[in-house]
């Protein structure tokens, strides 16, 4: 059985995206056969698959890693430009409304919002990698990328009003309270 | 053909000879006419009107003594405090008229008697003092937002024993007339006419020389009943706001300032009626704004505010140590933005109440309101090392 298995996983490796016909039935073989069969038709495809996407997983985090690379020098030089220009004073200058600056330094928050963009671009790239490899490696004819970056999309809506939604609540709360 | 020969390089002594001089500028806010016909009585028996000028916004009164100088000034907003713009006008009227002194009247300055506006022009014209304030005779329950935090926390940070740093009359040197113009025109958030000032601070960071004199009664501009929350945030969220900027030279020690005769005691006020309100508003608060309070207050004060909030109206005292420690944190919290701003001064507003019903039992109970007023202060200056170590070692420890 085992011995069975490790080769239908050498021939899976060697035919990576062909797919095993489906065997006939024949009326006259063992139940216990046929169930051998079966198995070793599904650990094949499985097998298939995962090779097949496993190039893309790699390119993934390969992606997600050069791009944080590059925006971590993309920050660097930012942060060098803002910097040399007094950023900070001159947005100090311009008057922000009080109750909406954030603790950190406009510098801060633009050096990390460029990192973040670098990181996000990875992940887009890495994201359409894996889809592309997922597409040739299985047999469904479906792609990826649009649950991924409506998901994506899902999550920061969620966020952005939970924020939204606590700092009301506070506000009515407070108002409430003083009236 | 030699044309200079002909010009006459020395400028026309004539013409200065005929311009009047001005020892004293007098700007004096909007008010009713009657009042400031009676305001410029006052004026022309406490200086001599040749070195007297008055800016006004005010229409020149029908009698009026025809020895003063008036001049129109561009109308200010101004209320119960002194707004930016007054100061940039001040100082400019100054300098075009090369005043020795500036002195600047809020509305109900008639109020004050002749000896009164004399005592401050002539502390900035013959003592050498740059920033002259008037201390103000008041109601025991007058003032309550200056005397619960913004004199506690001038003295205690700044050193600066001025009783009333937010008055609404002031007497300035042109030197500190040019300083107070040069911090307004650099406001820019909020809208300048809603921004405020600190004379007192910025006199305390620049060394000026500065005093207080006791003045008498006045009548203050009163806030419509509505205002007193938004007031609340300003005020606070001002001088927080300028504290935070000049945080460099208020942590340094410095020597206290040397005390001085209890200052008169005003009149008893009648304000227990007020005081169920006021704790059952503090309960109230308390209940649902816990979780908000404890994101700025250490445990020990929020256990304190928890037997505070056990006891009845008649007993409801507020240690001073513990109001001193609720205005630090909150100062620190302002300064971390641990929360939204306008939140946490929402916050504050049921602790003040807190602290005002507290007051008024003491009052009632025969506590002298100036004695629990400087016994609050010298609470706030026995923390002071409280403040500034955890200025500058936040701890989160609510976070």
């Amino acid at each position: 059985m085992m011995q069975s298995m490790i080769g239908l996983f050498a021939i899976a490796l060697q035919q990576e995206g062909t797919m095993l016909p489906l065997l006939p039935y024949t009326p006259n073989e063992s139940v216990w056969r046929q169930m051998s069969q079966a198995l070793h038709v599904s650990f094949y495809r499985v097998f298939s698959l995962l090779i097949g996407v496993l190039p893309g997983i790699l390119a993934f985090f390969v992606a997600l890693v050069v791009f944080a690379l590059f925006g971590k020098l993309a920050s660097w030089m930012m942060r060098a430009i803002l910097n040399a220009f007094n950023f900070d004073a001159r947005i100090a200058r311009t008057g922000a409304p009080p109750d909406w600056t954030p603790a950190t330094s406009p510098t801060a928050i633009a050096v990390r919002a460029t990192f973040w963009v670098f990181v996000f671009l990875g992940l887009l790239v890495g994201v359409s990698a894996f889809d592309t490899s997922y597409a040739v490696g299985s047999a469904m004819t479906f792609s990826l990328l649009p649950y991924v970056t409506r998901f994506a999309g899902a999550v920061v809506l969620l966020i952005v009003g939970t924020l939204i939604a606590r700092f009301l609540a506070r506000s009515v709360l407070i108002g409430a309270v003083n009236a | 053909m030699n044309t200079m020969a002909t010009a006459d390089p020395i400028p026309e002594l004539g013409s200065t000879a005929t311009q009047a001089t001005t020892d004293l500028l007098v700007l004096v806010a909007a008010m009713l006419p009657e009042h400031f016909e009676s305001l410029l009585i006052q004026l022309s028996s406490a200086f001599p009107a040749a070195g007297l000028l008055i800016a006004t916004e005010n229409p020149a009164p029908a009698r009026q003594n025809p020895s003063l100088r008036l001049i129109a000034a561009p109308a200010t907003a101004v209320k119960w405090s002194l707004p930016p713009a007054i100061f940039v006008q001040a100082w400019r009227l100054a300098e075009e008229h090369h005043a020795r002194g500036v002195l600047i009247l809020g509305p109900g300055s008639d109020s004050l008697g002749a000896s009164a506006l004399h005592m401050l022009g002539n502390a900035v014209l013959a003592e050498s003092i740059d920033l002259a304030v008037p201390r103000y005779l008041l109601p025991s329950h007058a003032g309550m937002i200056g005397s619960s935090i913004i004199y506690p926390l001038t003295r205690a940070l700044f050193a600066a024993r001025i009783r009333f740093p937010l008055a609404t009359d002031l007497a300035l040197s042109p030197r500190m007339a040019q300083r107070m113009a040069l911090a307004a025109e650099r406001i820019t958030q909020p809208e300048p006419s809603e921004a405020l000032l600190w004379p007192v601070n910025e006199a305390c960071v620049a060394g000026f020389a500065m005093e207080d004199f006791d003045v008498g009664p006045r009548t203050l501009p009163q806030p419509a009943e509505s205002e007193v929350n938004t007031i609340l945030a300003r005020v606070t969220g001002s001088l927080f706001s300028d504290i935070e900027t000049k945080a460099a030279f208020w942590q340094r020690a410095r020597r206290a300032p040397t005390l001085r005769p209890m200052p008169p005691q005003p009149p008893p006020a009648d304000g227990a009626s007020e005081v169920p309100r006021m704790v059952e508003s503090f309960r109230y608060a308390y209940s649902n704004l816990l979780e908000i309070w404890s994101l700025v207050l250490p445990p020990q004060s929020l256990l304190a505010l928890k037997r505070l909030s056990l006891m009845a109206p008649a007993e409801f005292i507020m240690a001073d140590s513990l109001w001193a420690r609720i205005v630090y944190d909150f100062l620190i919290a302002y300064r971390l933005r641990t929360i939204n701003r306008s939140h946490l001064l929402g916050a504050f507003l049921p602790l003040y109440r807190g602290w005002v019903a507290s007051h008024i039992n003491l009052t009632a109970a025969g506590t002298g309101a100036e004695a629990h007023i400087e016994a609050l202060a010298a609470a706030f200056e026995a923390d002071k090392p409280y403040v500034v170590s955890r200025w500058r070692w936040p701890d989160r420890f609510n976070a």
